[in-house]
Parts: structure tokens; C-alpha cells; sequence
């Protein structure tokens, strides 16, 4: 290893500032009700600790059949 | 029993249809601001016990949705308070009542809602009271963390009546 590689510190461990997704996003499916076996809830994980949820509902066919 | 099956509160419709109702006034589903109350939207845990057959008056003050409806940052009991709705024939006999705005609650941090309540005001003996109008269960518990909990309505659509099958 040359002086200019041990200066730069090849081969040693780098520790590098690096921008995190800030949300993701995961689905729940409903166990029950009109949305069965579909998406139920949205929920939206943000990096601050903080969760948004979205509720996905159906219209409700009231005296008939859903 | 948990938070019934999505339906609708079977007295409070036929007090509004029928002639002779216990209500003084039908069910204000499309005039807002009656006796200054808007028509909500509120939020329960699945601790409801009732099948929608039997149920109160006032949803806010005696029976299975008043003793379980959620609390927690960023929540006020009777929920969501929807600024306008409307009721009106849509197309081939059948009528809905939409809303242009989804209810939504920000900044909340609540767990275990299973499920919420359409209601809206009427008067019973000259008493404002609220009429649970549609009970709709999420087919799971929700919970958020100083976020916001949105229900989001299909086509703005809350429920619809078939007057045409």
C-alpha cells in the first residue's frame, strides 16, 4: 500500500452519510366484513416514528345485497 | 359478540319511513347544520356488542356505541363532522348519500378501531338527538401513531339504496 492509500484509508472502514427512504408502505387485508380477502388498511411507516393509516372501505348497498 | 356486521341501524330506518316515527323530523341525511350539529362519522373498538336490530336513539348517550367508542390523541367523542353530503338519486333508481370529503382524523395516535358509525341529528320530542344511520365494520383493527386515520370512501360513496332493483 502506497502513502497516498494509507492517507485516502483504503482498506479501512468508510462511514458515509446516505439518505433513507422516509416512508414505506405496507397493506393489511381485511379478516372480515365487505372488504374480505381485499385490502383493508394502508398503513404508511414514516422514518420519525410517526403511522398514517388508510381504511379502504366498499359503498354499502343498503336493502341489497353487498 | 364484536363490532356487528356492516349494516344499517334497522330502527332509526324505520322511524324515518314510516308515518307515525319517532322522530319529529325525518332523518336529516342531506340538510347539514340541522339544529347547528353536521352529519359524522365516529369510531369504535370491537367491543360492540349489538346486531344492528335494537338500538337507542342517541348513539351518544345510552347503549353499546356509547360505551365503546374509542378515545386517544387527537380524537373527540361524536368523531368526523362531514362539512356537506349529499343524498340524491345517482342513476337506474338507485340513491346515495356521498361526500366530497373522506372522514379523517390527523395527528391522532389511536388503537383497536374496528370499526365507525354514519350518524346524523334528528329530533326526538324536540331533543337533538343522533341516529346511528350505518354502522361499517373495517375487517380489521386499525391503529395509527401521531398520524392521520383516513377512511377512504369508494367513489366518494357511503351507501347507496337500490329503489329500482
Amino acid at each position: 500500500m502506497n502513502e497516498f492509500q494509507k492517507r485516502i484509508g483504503v482498506g479501512e472502514t468508510h462511514y458515509g452519510l446516505g439518505r433513507t427512504k422516509p416512508t414505506r408502505q405496507r397493506i393489511v387485508v381485511a379478516e372480515e366484513g365487505l372488504r374480505k380477502g381485499q385490502t383493508g388498511v394502508v398503513y404508511t411507516d414514516h422514518s420519525d416514528g410517526r403511522m398514517d393509516a388508510k381504511v379502504i372501505t366498499a359503498p354499502v348497498k343498503a336493502f341489497g345485497k353487498n | 359478540m364484536a363490532f356487528p356486521a356492516t349494516g344499517m341501524f334497522v330502527q332509526t330506518w324505520i322511524k324515518s319511513l314510516k308515518a307515525s316515527s319517532g322522530f319529529d323530523t325525518p332523518l336529516n341525511l342531506c340538510t347539514n347544520g340541522a339544529f347547528g350539529v353536521y352529519n359524522g362519522c365516529s369510531l369504535y373498538t370491537n367491543s360492540v356488542t349489538t346486531d344492528l336490530t335494537t338500538n337507542v336513539d342517541d348513539i351518544f348517550t345510552a347503549g353499546q356505541f356509547f360505551s365503546n367508542e374509542i378515545s386517544g390523541a387527537g380524537y373527540s367523542t361524536t368523531g368526523y363532522l362531514f362539512p356537506s353530503q349529499t343524498f340524491a338519486h345517482t342513476s337506474g333508481g338507485v340513491v346515495s348519500l356521498t361526500s366530497t370529503t373522506n372522514p379523517n382524523w390527523t395527528g391522532s395516535t389511536l388503537s383497536n378501531v374496528q370499526g365507525c358509525v354514519y350518524w346524523c341529528p334528528t329530533l326526538v320530542s324536540t331533543v337533538t338527538t343522533y341516529s346511528g344511520i350505518l354502522a361499517y365494520n373495517f375487517g380489521t383493527a386499525v391503529s395509527t401513531v401521531s398520524g392521520t386515520l383516513t377512511i377512504q370512501l369508494a367513489s366518494s360513496t357511503i351507501f347507496t339504496i337500490d329503489l329500482i332493483p
